[in-house]
């Protein structure tokens, strides 16, 4: 099936699945589902197909909106295609190098199953030849403690799990990522898998952690030694924390001191969405560079400093 | 996350299984147990609320009552009070 038959049929379900909604909410969540999975290409291709439109409909305010979010909006060589594995797990990857030339981005989702941004907003900020880009959404709303249904029943075995899906020792280098509640899940998952960086974003210090996780019934006592284990060579952890963000920085800073890591406040941000604020504020792409620690455009390294 | 929840009436409940939808990081553990124990009424401006947070809000009282709250109509209602007498207006 070529890749423009299958968007037309992709955009032909969408349009029957929006025809079928009774109120502005029910449109409200089917935008917001496809803000959490849709690629560059696709959110191009819906909202060109969408211009025959009225131009007040809500299909044509949401697709404006994803296309101004996404800051670079370059026509790619070979764009990211999105594999959807599993409705928690997707995998981005174009059909352009090997994985020895790229760099596996692993994103652990938080809020609203995103990393505080849609998809395309991410992806687009990344040369789809140089990067790969798994997405796992915690569908429970259980800080991942339940796992994600067919990969595993808890945060653990899903990680270990992945390893099915995806060959990290064939890869340049691999990076986990995760925003708010998906944080300390990308930490520990690059402790736990021994990758090259893990970035934590705005979320929460282990004990708080601990308890949500006991609250729904899980043990927490793997997560500290999870997060006390110490393999050589150990992950370049990241701790990102909005600045004037009170909450967010006393958990970042707290975390420091339970685990190897750099601290990265982000100054003069007191919003928990610090991805969001940098894309309004026009720095998106070389914030990301620089949390990487490579360029997104190429392999050359980015310089991570103590405050952004 | 621990907060008695089971104790709380119907629109209050709804309003309390929305905020931990819409605002996992403003709807705070503190913030959840003055809502429930002391009647808190909390304004949506102090809740860390973005725009998707509101939609989201009002998805969850839709998904739970059927009552079609839209984020125009929750920008006027402003806190978690007034959200609750119109639900009960609406569910009357």
């Amino acid at each position: 099936v070529s890749a423009s038959s299958r968007l037309e049929r992709e955009y032909r379900l969408y349009r029957r699945r929006i025809a079928r909604c009774r109120t502005e909410n029910q449109i409200n969540r089917v935008h917001i589902a496809l803000g959490s999975y849709m690629t560059p290409f696709e959110v191009r291709y819906f909202d060109a197909a969408l211009e025959r439109d009225d131009p007040g409909s809500i299909s044509r305010a949401w697709f404006t909106d994803f296309m101004r979010l996404m800051p670079l909006r370059q026509l790619r060589q070979a764009e990211f295609e999105r594999r959807g594995v599993l409705k928690g797990l997707s995998i981005y990857s174009a059909q352009l190098g090997s994985p020895e030339q790229k760099t596996l981005l692993i994103c652990f989702a938080g809020n609203f199953h995103r990393l505080g941004l849609p998809s395309s907003t991410l992806l687009d900020c990344l040369d789809p030849a140089l990067y790969d880009v798994i997405i796992l959404r915690d569908l429970s709303l259980r800080v991942f403690s339940w796992g994600i249904p067919g990969l595993g029943e808890d945060f653990f075995t899903t990680v270990a799990a992945l390893r099915r899906y995806v060959d990290l020792s064939a890869y340049r280098n691999s990076i986990t990522l995760g925003t708010s509640s998906g944080s300390l899940p990308a930490l520990l998952a690059a402790i736990l898998l021994e990758t090259d960086r893990g970035i934590y974003i705005n979320g929460t210090d282990l004990p708080q952690f601990a308890a949500y996780v006991k609250s729904f019934g899980v043990s927490d006592a793997p997560y500290a030694e999870a997060l006390a284990r110490r393999p050589e060579p150990f992950p370049d952890l990241l701790l990102v924390y909005s600045g004037q963000h009170a909450e967010d920085a006393g958990a970042a800073k707290a975390l420091h001191e339970r685990v190897p890591s750099r601290l990265l406040g982000v100054a003069n941000c007191g919003t928990h969405g610090v991805l969001g604020w940098k894309l309004t504020k026009g720095r998106l792409p070389s914030f990301l560079s620089r949390l990487l620690g490579q360029k997104v455009e190429s392999h050359q390294l980015a310089a991570t400093a103590e405050t952004e | 996350m621990s907060a008695p929840e089971a104790q709380l009436e119907r629109p209050r409940q709804v309003v309390f299984d929305a905020l931990r939808v819409a605002s996992p990081s403003g709807f705070t553990e503190e913030l959840r147990r003055a809502f429930v124990n002391e009647r808190l009424n909390l304004k949506f401006a102090n809740l860390d609320m973005d725009s998707l947070g509101r939609m989201e809000f009002c998805i969850a009282v839709e998904l739970a009552t059927g009552a079609s709250l839209l984020p125009s109509q929750l920008l006027e209602l402003a806190s978690t009070d007034a959200v609750e007498q119109w639900l009960r207006q609406a569910l009357a």
